[in-house]
């Protein structure tokens, strides 16, 4: 194969057939995918969740991981977040032509060992090749599906006055990470996106503790956004503890810096776990115990005081409110 | 207006001081190019827009929670229900 | 120093005592507004404002570079985004500002404009040398603490030999927009907390005239919340006891005559002139521009930029507000026409902006 990816990679023709079986088959293949057919047959039983995601990351490696990682991690974790075992998941690659092949090679081989590591099977996917500028080096869209473990499933709608907010690890790693590495913002911060598949750790989560009544993972928008819409969806109120929030200081360090809030930096390797008050010291036994969840701790209760709204109680005692964002946030000065 | 933070020197090279932000493994490059010294090793900056404004002055901090102590001191205590 | 030392600046146990002291000191209302937007967040953000007691009424000043842009200034850079052979550099506050017709950097973008956000206005050097077909502009505004930085990065610049910079100038001063506000008779206020890192540059005794010519007290002071309760402490005994005066408790890094060398380079390439403050209007000799000597990097001269006054903001009250007439909610369009999404006027569009503040921290 040639050292970048050219337009012929994308044509269906020998060109193709070499990038997959040279590459994908490769790095992916199991006896679904390497039938090669046009779409994959594979059985489930019960009730079935399914979820789908693009990835545009920029820039496309960072320390922790990288775009193909991503790509499982993010949509294995959504499947999980309903209470499932993530099974079989697809993916579609768009790749801008010039791609270094050895980046491609990097990016698929991340994607082998991710899905290994999760325990899912790679059973559809499909490459695109675009002119150069028509996307930027390579987006990849995952689908995932898996069986529902528990019944009810944990949905965002179903918190209630009283029950506990539990967060899995520290925040905004991923998101300061991905900052850090853009050109142009001159700081270095000694920290790893937390890019991980979480759905190990949270089958053993819902199958031993089924009343689980949310689960969520804060990526983009953060914490705060998650909880915004957890709280909405559920017309309840939480209530934050600002003194529990788990930050590493080189986050903390790296958001004084650049004017951000933690609060609102994406996250790839955590969980929100919402569960009544009696469940939480077992919850959190269980998730200690797991190194994706050593730092887990409560940081929140539910309440009805002010329906839809996030509250934090702040290290003097006092309270504000935690909105969600406009948009994406940038670095200021003031 | 001017969001500044305190950041400690680790490094100087030249104009520009290597400095960490917080407790962690965050570092910062900052130009010392305002002060009106060079600052020594240790020495704690505000750095506001990549830029060394001030060295943080220690005698004064403890000072002012010197005096932020005795305010409070003279004070009738809180939380004292009748 | 140590951070173990700068922690004690917010413990919590020490500001609850304060608070205690503050409250039993007030025997009416004491009214008082921070100049600067790192204080509004601050005091929000650190949950003082819901703790403060009731007699201590919080106003909001023109502390925020991006609020007090002028629209005509904002268009201006809006203008050019997107020509030819530009690249516009900014601090990411600019992105979302509003210029006419709903225009911003963002949308600018979109439709094809090179803008880079930068942590540092040293960063545009790098910018410069990697791009030498292009110019990069970079928009200049901030206070005293941020004027500087610019002017050592054209100093650095001319060093380095580095031509196809350009400084698009709206710094502003800080004493004089003061002095404006408080010969408004409109204004009900007892004291000022002063901003601290615009402080660090000038020192304390520019603001000597504001017991002496208005009988009003200022305390210059910090971000944490000892700081903060320091001062309003501090001016409410002052008032206690029939006088008012200019302090100082930020004296870990502001010293009462300020940073001279700091000063020296920032007067080195501006000189003072008259500006155009969102809000305030016109205020004589309260901006800097480029002098003479580095014209070469004036964008304003480069484009033949004009800054005029155009008609207000229909409806927005951000001129009542960064004087402290009005409250945020008490603008007819707060929370309704004028939101974080849709921002009519500035003071809603930046983080730091009063009403962004109020809208995004304060609980009903």
């Amino acid at each position: 194969m040639s050292e970048k990816v050219l337009l012929d990679y994308g044509s269906g023709g020998r060109a193709s057939q070499r990038l997959v079986s040279e590459l994908f088959l490769k790095y992916l293949g199991n006896d679904e995918l390497d039938r090669l057919n046009d779409a994959a047959v594979f059985s489930l039983s019960g009730k079935t969740a399914m979820s789908t995601d693009s990835f545009t990351v920029d820039p496309i490696f960072f320390p922790g991981g990288n775009i193909g990682s991503l790509a499982v991690h993010g949509t294995v974790n959504d499947v999980a977040m309903m209470g499932a075992m993530p099974r079989y998941i697809t993916c579609g690659y768009i790749i801008e032509e010039g791609l270094p092949m050895d980046d491609l090679e990097r990016i698929v081989a991340a994607m082998g060992e991710a899905a290994r590591n999760a325990g899912v099977h790679v059973v559809s996917g499909d490459t695109k090749v675009v002119p150069r500028g028509a996307a930027d080096k390579i987006f990849i869209n995952t689908t995932g599906v898996g069986e529902v473990l528990v019944d009810p499933a944990p949905g965002g709608d179903r918190a209630r006055p009283g029950d506990a907010v539990l967060v899995s690890g520290t925040i905004g790693d991923h998101g300061l990470t991905v900052l850090g590495t853009r050109e142009g913002l001159d700081f270095e911060a000694r920290v790893e996106s937390d890019s991980a598949a979480l759905n190990h750790l949270l089958v053993r989560l819902v199958q031993e503790l089924p009343d689980v009544h949310v689960l969520r993972d804060p990526t983009r928008g953060g914490l705060a956004t998650t909880l915004n819409e957890i709280t909405v969806s559920s017309n309840v109120c939480c209530e934050l503890e600002e003194d529990a929030l788990p930050v590493k200081d080189e986050v903390r360090g790296g958001c004084s810096l650049l004017g951000l809030d933690p609060l609102y930096l994406a996250n790839e390797g955590k969980f929100l776990c919402v569960l009544p008050a009696a469940d939480v010291d077992r919850a959190l036994e269980i998730m200690r115990a797991d190194p994706l969840g050593k730092d887990a701790c409560r940081i929140g209760t539910m309440t009805d005081a002010n329906p839809g709204k996030v509250v934090l109680v702040t290290r003097l005692g006092g309270k504000r409110l935690l909105g969600m964002l406009e948009g994406e946030q940038l670095p200021r000065i003031c | 207006m001017c969001l500044a933070v305190p950041a400690e020197v680790l490094d100087i090279q030249g104009e520009m001081a290597t400095c960490r932000v917080d407790r962690g493994q965050t570092t910062i490059k900052a130009s010392t190019m305002l002060l009106p010294e060079a600052p020594k090793l240790g020495d704690f900056l505000i750095i506001h827009a990549g830029f060394a404004l001030r060295v943080l002055d220690r005698e004064q901090a403890e000072e002012s929670l010197k005096s932020l102590g005795e305010i409070v001191e003279c004070s009738v205590p809180s939380g004292v229900e009748g | 120093m140590s951070f173990e030392l700068l922690d004690r600046f917010h413990d919590p146990k020490l500001c609850r005592q304060l608070l205690d002291k503050l409250n039993a000191s007030l025997d009416s209302e004491f009214r008082f507004m921070e100049v600067c937007g790192t204080h509004t967040v601050a005091i929000f953000q650190s949950g003082l404002r819901s703790l403060l007691p009731e007699k201590i009424i919080h106003l909001s000043g023109p502390g925020c570079p991006v609020c007090v842009t002028h629209e005509s200034e904002v268009n201006a850079f809006l203008d050019l985004a997107g020509r030819d052979g530009v690249i516009l550099a900014t601090f990411g506050d600019l992105m979302r500002v509003p210029g006419e017709k709903g225009r911003n950097l963002k949308k600018a973008v979109a439709d094809g404009a090179r803008v880079k956000v930068v942590y540092s206005p040293f960063d545009t050097l790098k910018l410069a040398r990697e791009n030498p077909d292009n110019l990069v502009v970079f928009i200049g505004v901030g206070f005293e603490t941020t004027a500087p930085t610019i002017a050592g990065t054209m100093k650095m610049a001319r060093e380095q030999d580095i031509r196809n910079l350009r400084i698009l100038c709206f710094h502003k001063t800080v004493p004089t927009a003061l002095d404006t506000l408080l010969a408004d008779q409109a204004i009900t206020l007892d004291g000022f907390l002063l901003p601290g890192h615009v402080s660090a540059v000038i020192g304390v005794e520019p603001y000597r005239f504001i017991p002496a010519t208005y009988g009003k007290s200022a305390v210059v002071t910090g971000f944490e919340p000892l700081d903060i309760l320091q001062s309003l402490l501090k001016m409410v005994e002052w008032r206690n006891h029939g006088g008012a005066q200019v302090g100082n408790d930020y004296t870990r890094i502001v010293s009462d005559s300020g940073n001279r060398k700091a000063m020296d380079v920032m007067y080195e390439v501006f000189e003072p002139c008259d500006a155009l403050w969102r809000g305030l209007g016109l205020i004589p000799g309260s901006g800097l521009e480029i002098c003479d000597e580095w014209a070469g990097f004036d964008a304003k001269k480069e484009f033949g930029i004009v800054i005029e006054e155009g008609p207000a903001l229909p409806g927005c009250k951000c001129g009542d507000i960064l004087k402290g007439v009005l409250q945020p909610d008490q603008c007819p369009l707060f929370g309704k026409a004028c939101t974080p999404a849709n921002p009519v006027g500035p003071c809603m569009v930046s983080t730091e902006g009063s009403c962004a503040a109020y809208y995004k921290y304060k609980l009903d």
